[in-house]
């Protein structure tokens, strides 16, 4: 019988022959059938998924996050099909083995681990969340959570999944889901838990963000800004700005308005809230030291780190900040790790007058997608590595992306070795 | 002069030969015909056909091989242009995709000796069509599934399956 001979007496260039003919799915199953495969594949990451001078691979990041509305080509009906979504090429289309019909979906609201938050509507035009897993082919439908009523105060959704929490069994599609948006002086937010019930809690309203009475808490909510989870809690963070008014005793009026950013973090599990304070060049939204700031996580999920872009006329700078410890006090114990001086790449990455921009965190791979001038897009290690261009395969005009699985090589090598 | 036909015999692992033309070998294999460009010198002068042995291909792996190698080479011919053996545009209907599908629609012992045979003697684009095939059976199938296809013995530890299953959960 040469039965075994798949297994163990294939060379490894020949098992990299094959693979590379396979999407990141398959793939990624194959590492789990035996050792020897493994060992190709984990090895090998780069080369076994799809060539691409930089192991970047888009497939996944379009279909799940930027461009799921390239998904209806699948379906036979489409439905309001809207004219800014371009049509992508078929091999950027990730090889669904299963089709979900995404036709009606509004846009995504968060994502993590394969899974996919949507905010869908009917014919009928209610509105409902879709919570799908693309690869599974599987959707579930929930209700649009009480806590988010008001387009006034949008409201940041946030995924837990599996991998983040030690308590969710393992290998299981549980999820939580957290909803939260600024109210008056709070956060008001909403759990849903696929593993209690499957409904969504209790609105539920944290400690007030300031002292003064008079504040108006806004949560972040761009894709941009999406919130991150840190493991270990897992906590999860927003950006918030906290606008206080000043009241003028005598006048009884309402003074000068002062807004400060600062980070609302929630233990997902025991839903206690706090408060932490950035470092202080970034708490005042006035002062313009930064362009923009965003959230991020370390390689390991387990730290927090705070990516600021700055630019002084021709000078473009990224500071990478890093959360001592996952703590839950007001300290500030926030240490610089590393600037990234843009200009000074040289080409072909960002030349001085370029303009850049975040897109978004992906928190597998622990890289920020970044934008410059002229469509190009490039990919920041939070962790150390060099920023790198990457093959652009997405419109550069099509802005609206979340935070995705980027960069399915890391992801592979990262799997544990037996 | 190139009206006779030049022959080259191919002896298989386990001893059999086959003939087949020097010219449609020599473009499809480049394995072989580094072998024959070798051989050339010392058979100017002779007329003896020259007998190559292929030690790592069993008869009836070589035969399946010759057969693809020497269908292409015909349909190559068909268009006039038998140098460029591969002569499908990408996109184009491949003339020949009805032959290739069942080419390939053998049991997995069977194709796995192609893909050996095709990488022995460097015939690309037999390599790319026995890979795809493999890859095809590959897709689309869960790890249980794939080790049965293939007959894949299960050989991590309880612990490392649930590792497995769980980082992949996304995946199934």
């Amino acid at each position: 019988m040469k039965s075994d001979m798949w297994a163990t007496s294939l060379p490894c260039d020949l098992l990299l022959d094959i693979f590379r003919r396979l999407g990141s799915t398959a793939v990624i199953r194959c590492a789990g059938v035996c050792r020897p495969w493994r060992r190709a594949i984990i090895d090998n990451a780069a080369r076994c998924l799809r060539p691409r001078p930089d192991c970047f691979l888009p497939d996944l990041l379009l279909a799940f996050f930027d461009y799921y509305c390239h998904l209806r080509q699948h379906t036979t009906t489409i439905v309001g099909r809207r004219p800014e979504y371009v049509v992508p090429s078929a091999e950027n289309v990730l090889a669904l083995e299963s089709v979900v019909d995404v036709g009606p979906y509004d846009r995504p609201l968060a994502s993590r681990d394969g899974f996919l938050l949507l905010k869908v509507w009917d014919e009928m035009l209610t509105k409902s969340l879709c919570l799908c897993n693309i690869l599974a082919g599987s959707c579930r439908f929930l209700s649009i959570p009480a806590v988010d009523n008001s387009s006034a105060h949008p409201c940041s959704y946030v995924l837990a999944t599996a991998y983040d929490d030690d308590d969710l069994p393992d290998g299981s599609s549980a999820v939580r889901i957290l909803a939260a948006r600024g109210e008056g002086n709070w956060v008001t937010y909403q759990i849903f838990s696929s593993t209690s019930g499957g409904v969504w809690g209790p609105v539920k309203r944290s400690a007030k963000l300031v002292d003064e009475d008079l504040a108006k808490v806004c949560v972040f909510s761009e894709p941009r800004h999406a919130a991150v989870v840190c493991g270990g809690g897992p906590v999860a963070y927003w950006l918030v700005n906290v606008m206080s008014f000043a009241v003028d005793e005598e006048e009884e009026e309402e003074g000068d308005s002062h807004v400060r950013t600062c980070l609302f973090a929630m233990d997902t599990r025991t839903e206690r809230t706090w408060t932490t304070e950035l470092p202080e060049e970034y708490t005042n939204d006035m002062d313009s030291a930064w362009d923009e700031l965003v959230l991020a996580t370390s390689d390991d999920g387990r730290r927090l780190s705070l990516v600021a872009s700055k630019s002084q006329g021709v000078q473009h700078e990224i500071e990478v900040w890093v959360l001592a410890a996952a703590g839950d006090d007001d300290s500030r114990r926030w240490s610089l790790q590393r600037t990234i001086d843009m200009p000074n790449l040289g080409t072909p990455y960002v030349a001085s007058r370029d303009q850049f921009w975040f897109r978004c965190f992906c928190p597998r791979s622990g890289c920020l997608l970044a934008n410059a001038t002229g469509g190009k897009e490039f990919l920041i290690g939070v962790d150390g590595s060099s920023p790198r261009l990457i093959e652009t395969a997405t419109d550069p005009e099509f802005t609206s992306m979340l935070q995705y699985e980027m960069d399915w090589s890391t992801y592979v090598s990262k799997m544990k070795y037996f | 002069m190139a009206s006779e036909k030049k022959v080259v015999f191919l002896r298989s692992s386990d001893g059999e030969a086959f003939e087949v033309s020097e010219e449609v070998i020599s473009a499809a294999s480049v394995t072989i015909k580094g072998m024959i460009d070798e051989e050339s010198p010392s058979r100017a002068d002779t007329a003896a056909t020259t007998t190559l042995a292929i030690p790592n291909v069993t008869a009836a792996t070589l035969s399946r091989v010759l057969h693809y190698v020497n269908k292409h080479f015909d349909a190559a011919a068909v268009v006039g242009r038998p140098d460029d053996y591969i002569f499908c545009a990408p996109g184009d209907e491949h003339p020949l995709a009805r032959f290739d599908d069942d080419f390939v629609d053998v049991d997995n012992d069977t194709l796995i000796d192609l893909v050996h045979a095709a990488e022995y003697l460097h015939i690309k684009k037999l390599f790319d069509l026995t890979c795809k095939a493999v890859a095809d059976k590959l897709k689309g199938r869960t790890i249980d599934q794939i080790r049965e296809t293939f007959g894949i013995v299960n050989d991590y530890t309880v612990e490392e399956e649930v590792e497995v299953y769980r980082e992949n959960s996304w995946a199934f």
